[in-house]
């Protein structure tokens, strides 16, 4: 899902080093050794910046909070974290990353002491084709052609397919502190505030509650269309929509909230039951969407993009789209977003759940928009 | 403004002989750059998004996701919206018409190379203006400079809300959220919100899991964005007692920042303002600490209009303009002290830099 992107990622930045110790960081980084040494590259590069850093976070749990930053591995030794700060900057940074070797991305001699110990051979990329062409030139002009670089994505890729156990064990945190923000966007409409209001309350909650960054959307259009937040509005409609994502600690939950009643509620909640029924282990994407019976009378909802939900974790957008036509199988040890939605000309209904398939193919529904608090 | 921009826009392709002009915004607000999309047609998109103004023609704006199209439409200064969930693609068809023309880009270094790639290679006779938008808007327009003044006032209120509920035993994301919730009701649509605290602070960052204890220094950057025209002030806040060694090096900010006013008049290079800045530091023997990592500039422009007149740095070669406005913060690591803000919004007048602070900063103490 995307929504607003704020100019600097506010919340409780930090890493938390009992939730996800540095053995957890090691295990990760095998993958990066072990590509490195499989394809007799020279070292790797992993970019990210304040909008998408997954893999990024995922290697060193750093998480630009703007601009970017970059992990850079060498084939032997230890890697170097450049961040685009000031110098200034770097000693608030180091507290957010394993990474020993934190430097200021804006004194490029670092790059190039750390290019000066590789020797000759291919650079594996990660995330590189979302840095800019300025960035792309500076890269390319150290490493020069006896380096080249390597699109190496599908290695971070194939790594990240399953979540880890201390990955779900904070995205199930992530989900906890969801169900709080929902439910006080519920108490707040249901004391007369507006759904601006409601949403405000919601992310007041979820920072109260140490989340790293938080997204809202409102429909103030009885559900039919989303939109961010806009000052000076005070709308409430006959039926209040919302949707709220929380990151905790690197990982994203999010949630639907529904407030108010609408004519189209009751056929998205069965929608959604027919999604988690469908749902199992190993089972085709596309047939779990197939598993949706149209309604009649209404459409798609527009903010579901024409699909029934997609993985979730590092990203509020981890790929395995459930949509019509999608052959890979429904997986295991990953948790799941699936929504449910419908509109028509008096507006619309959305209704989601957080669900993770286990090794014996069991499915457990973390968390459901309807509902309560923990 | 947006249709006012375009027009000046419009304005500039022909004097310059191009056929149309591509602007592009990936999404990622900044408060110091300047947003090419925001600037033509007053929409901040949600994802990436690009206007394309034909010299002669109409004007199209491209968004994503496809969910926010009918948002935009109510509010985008252009003749025609097409909000996609495949935006490269949706941009690349839009292209069509002025495919083989001469075209000014605006940012587009600053996207991703994937969609600059892509942009290119329909755009064989491009060419890059990436800071046009930035200039055509470096004055700010009195609707602006109202959005300026109103930002100001939520700022200065977020801070008041701070001196309010700042106290021993409150973790610093505690702190930061009540008053970004503060400002957020009062109307701010996004703020670049720095706010830590320390007994001797190396630099300000973000807030964290700190609890705030009797003798932290809180420094706070206050930067609330109201209708696209973010502002900023820096604030420094004693948590028990003040130490004499701290107002004492306090005061020596005031005076840098008193300095730069004076010398902020139109016409001045922004250079001549940072060293009339630095010079009372440097009298006291702080010269050397004039330089990162002590410090970082010594104030910035504004976004999302525009960015100028820059980096407050002695190597800058911008001027001054009337009607510019920008933070000026000579914020400073001291060695006796540690890190020490001071900062306010300024509007360049005819006769000098004037702060939008109804009460400009002072060495706040809360007793405790």
């Amino acid at each position: 899902m995307l929504t607003v992107h704020p100019s600097i990622i506010l919340g409780s930045y930090v890493w938390d080093e009992e939730r996800l110790p540095r053995d957890e960081f090691d295990a990760r980084n095998a993958v990066i050794r072990d590509a490195i040494a499989a394809n007799g590259w020279s070292g790797m590069l992993v970019y990210g910046d304040a909008k998408e850093h997954a893999a990024l976070a995922w290697f060193t749990n750093f998480i630009p909070r703007m601009r970017w930053a970059m992990a850079l591995f060498p084939a032997n030794g230890q890697p170097v974290l450049l961040a685009s700060m000031s110098s200034r900057d770097i000693p608030a940074m180091k507290t957010m990353t394993w990474i020993g070797d934190v430097k200021s991305g804006w004194e490029w001699k670092w790059f190039d002491q750390w290019r000066a110990a590789l020797s000759d051979g291919p650079v594996g990329t990660i995330g590189l084709a979302d840095a800019t062409p300025l960035l792309w030139k500076q890269i390319t002009g150290s490493l020069g052609s006896a380096l080249p670089l390597v699109a190496a994505d599908d290695v971070a890729a194939k790594a990240r397919a399953m979540q880890r156990p201390r990955e779900i064990s904070v995205i199930r945190e992530a989900a906890q502190i969801t169900r709080r923000a929902r439910q006080a966007f519920q108490d707040a409409w249901a004391s007369g505030a507006d759904i601006e209001t409601c949403a405000l309350v919601a992310e007041r909650t979820a920072r109260d509650n140490a989340a790293q960054d938080v997204r809202t959307l409102v429909s103030r259009d009885n559900g039919r269309t989303f939109q961010p937040f806009a000052p000076g509005l005070s709308t409430r409609s006959e039926k209040g929509l919302g949707y709220i994502a929380v990151k905790y600690l690197g990982y994203w939950a999010d949630t639907y909230v529904q407030v108010g009643k609408g004519t189209l509620d009751k056929t998205v909640e069965d929608q959604l039951d027919a999604l988690l029924k469908a749902a199992s282990a190993g089972k085709p994407l596309g047939e779990i969407a197939g598993a949706v019976r149209a309604s009649s009378d209404a459409a798609a909802h527009a903010v579901l993009s024409g699909h029934f939900g997609r993985r979730i974790g590092s990203s509020l957008n981890e790929g395995g789209e459930i949509r019509a036509g999608v052959s890979a199988p429904f997986a295991t040890d990953t948790v799941y977003s699936l929504h449910a939605g419908l509109c028509d000309s008096n507006g619309g209904s959305v209704a989601s759940a957080l669900v993770l398939a286990d090794r014996n193919g069991k499915l457990e529904v973390i968390d459901r928009s309807a509902g309560g608090a923990a | 403004m947006g249709n006012e921009r375009l027009k000046a826009a419009r304005g500039w392709l022909a004097e310059h002989g191009f056929d149309a002009m591509v602007a592009f915004a990936d999404g990622q607000n900044s408060f110091l750059e300047s947003n090419a999309v925001y600037v033509f047609t007053n929409v901040r998109s949600i994802g990436r998004s690009a206007v394309i103004l034909e010299a002669g023609g109409g004007s199209t704006l491209v968004v994503e996701p496809a969910y926010d199209g009918d948002r935009v439409r109510a509010i985008a200064a252009v003749d025609r919206v097409i909000a996609s969930d495949t935006f490269a693609q949706a941009l690349t068809d839009a292209l069509g018409a002025v495919k083989s023309g001469r075209v000014a880009t605006v940012a587009l270094t600053k996207q991703s190379k994937a969609l600059s790639d892509a942009v290119l290679a329909c755009l064989p006779k491009a060419e890059a203006f990436d800071g046009l938008a930035a200039e055509l808007a470096r004055i700010r327009t009195q609707e602006e400079l109202n959005a300026s003044r109103q930002a100001n006032v939520i700022a200065e209120s977020g801070y008041r809300r701070l001196l309010e509920v700042a106290r021993p035993g409150v973790r610093e994301f505690e702190l930061a959220a009540d008053i970004y919730d503060h400002m957020r009701r009062m109307g701010a649509e996004d703020n670049f919100l720095l706010m830590s605290a320390s007994q001797h602070n190396l630099a300000v960052r973000a807030a964290g899991r700190r609890i705030l204890d009797r003798g932290d220094i809180i420094l706070s950057e206050i930067t609330p964005c109201y209708q696209g025209q973010f502002v900023q002030i820096c604030r420094t806040t004693v948590l028990g007692e003040a130490k004499p060694m701290v107002r004492e090096k306090y005061a020596l900010l005031k005076e840098s920042m008193l300095r730069g006013m004076e010398a902020a008049v139109p016409g001045a290079l922004v250079a001549d303002v940072t060293r009339a800045m630095n010079a009372p530091l440097e009298a006291a023997g702080y010269g050397d600490y004039c330089r990162p990592p002590y410090m970082r500039v010594r104030g910035h422009g504004l976004g999302i209009t525009s960015n100028l007149p820059g980096d407050l740095t002695v190597d800058s070669t911008n001027r001054m303009e009337e009607g510019m406005v920008f933070v000026m913060h000579p914020n400073q690591y001291i060695p006796e002290t540690g890190y020490l803000m001071c900062g306010e919004s300024i509007v360049i007048s005819h006769n000098g830099g004037i702060s939008l602070s109804e009460k400009d900063a002072e060495l706040d103490v809360l007793a405790f």
